[in-house]
């Protein structure tokens, strides 16, 4: 195995870790606030940037906005839609709330040494297209009923809306399920949510594409130890392309660990001028 | 051109921030209300009561209840989003209160 910074984390992991903290801490305050202070703390599904995208078909068609949706979605989602246009999917390695939790679960994983499932190669690349199927889903049941039915499934809102706490009802019982099952899920595949099934991540993935900012492999300095495959956390295969794309969620594991300096790197355009036309991923 | 790496996670989130600043100042960042500021069916929120909505609407309990079809002894100070189910949500009562002041032509 190539030596490198191993599993001791950096002062930048640490900012992603307290980041994602406190997005995390924000996200649950608010949910607090909405069932015990009467001042109209409007429910988390309004400071969701995926409101955006549930609401739009009914707003643009109808002029109303969807239960619980409201203008503040609409804003998240411009300020998460320029973020990634610029520097891909940092949204969800450092803002999500979801994301941050799926991290912690791959921590207790590593913690107490918990078996990782590896799901085959061939079988990741067809499920992640499954991110793709829900966000078809949501379009088209939000549209058609009117309401913000992803509501009901969503494992984000199951947790972090603190409904669970505040509001429990065996009626949503559904709801918990999804919500349990991606966690206890998320103990043994990392990202489990973000990698299969996040609708929003489907959309930023598509995006970033585009993203002028990526990390960028110089395969000049590269020693192919394969080590950013392995820490990737999205298991994207960093190690035999010239950019990572796609499904990148900015975590910034692979440059932080990467055992030759200089061999990853953000940049802004490709890394050396004479360099075949970039393959990504 | 290389960059640092921080550039990532601090553009994703000026970027989210700074949409929410400029929505702000321009006024497209809905505070939260209070039922005395209400103006307008659009501000009505679930963890408002029916009682709340009955005042400041002035529209009487009873027809409230009658026309959201709902039993006319549910307690008036029980927030209407714990009411929700298939047949009733807080959009059904922001357009009923809507249509009611069209008909009776003002808020007060």
């Amino acid at each position: 195995m190539a030596k490198g910074k191993g599993r001791i984390a950096t002062p930048l992991i640490w900012a992603r870790r307290a980041v994602q903290a406190g997005f995390s801490v924000f996200i649950l305050v608010s949910a607090y606030l909405h069932f015990n202070d009467k001042g109209g703390y409007p429910p988390i599904d309004t400071i969701c940037p995926f409101g955006a995208v549930e609401t739009m078909w009914t707003y643009f068609t109808t002029g109303h906005f969807l239960p619980k949706t409201s203008t503040p979605n609409f804003v998240l989602g411009i300020g998460l839609f320029i973020g990634t246009f610029i520097v891909g999917g940092a949204f969800c390695g450092w803002i999500c709330p979801f994301g941050a939790l799926q991290d912690a679960l791959t921590w207790i994983q590593q913690k107490l040494r918990l078996p990782k499932v590896k799901v085959p190669e061939k079988w990741d690349k067809v499920l992640s297209y499954g991110r793709f199927v829900v966000l078809a889903i949501v379009l088209y049941m939000s549209a058609s009923t009117a309401t913000l039915w992803f509501a009901d499934y969503d494992p984000y809102r199951a947790v972090f809306s603190l409904h669970w706490i505040f509001d429990f009802n065996t009626a949503a019982w559904l709801s918990y399920a999804i919500g349990i099952a991606f966690i206890i899920g998320g103990l043994f595949i990392p990202r489990l949510w973000c990698r299969y099934f996040c609708p929003l991540g489907g959309i930023v993935g598509l995006i970033q594409y585009v993203s002028p900012i990526k990390i960028r492999r110089d395969e000049v300095i590269c020693t192919d130890c394969g080590l950013c495959d392995r820490v990737c956390p999205m298991r994207l295969k960093v190690a035999t392309v010239e950019s990572v794309s796609g499904d990148c969620i900015a975590c910034l594991e692979c440059v932080e660990r990467c055992p030759a300096k200089g061999a990853l790197n953000v940049s802004l355009g490709k890394l050396r001028p004479e360099s075949p036309k970039e393959q990504t991923i | 051109m290389r960059l640092h790496k921080s550039v990532m996670p601090i553009v994703a989130i000026m970027a989210l921030l700074g949409s929410v600043a400029v929505a702000q100042i321009m006024g497209w960042w809905a505070p939260p209300i209070t039922v005395e500021e209400m103006t307008s069916p659009e501000q009505i929120r679930g963890w408002m009561t029916f009682q709340d909505v009955s005042t400041r609407f002035n529209i009487p309990l009873a027809e409230l209840f009658q026309k959201l079809a709902l039993p006319t002894d549910t307690p008036p100070t029980t927030p209407m989003r714990e009411m929700e189910s298939a047949d009733f949500d807080v959009e059904k009562v922001r357009q009923l209160v809507e249509e009611y002041l069209k008909e009776r032509g003002g808020p007060q």
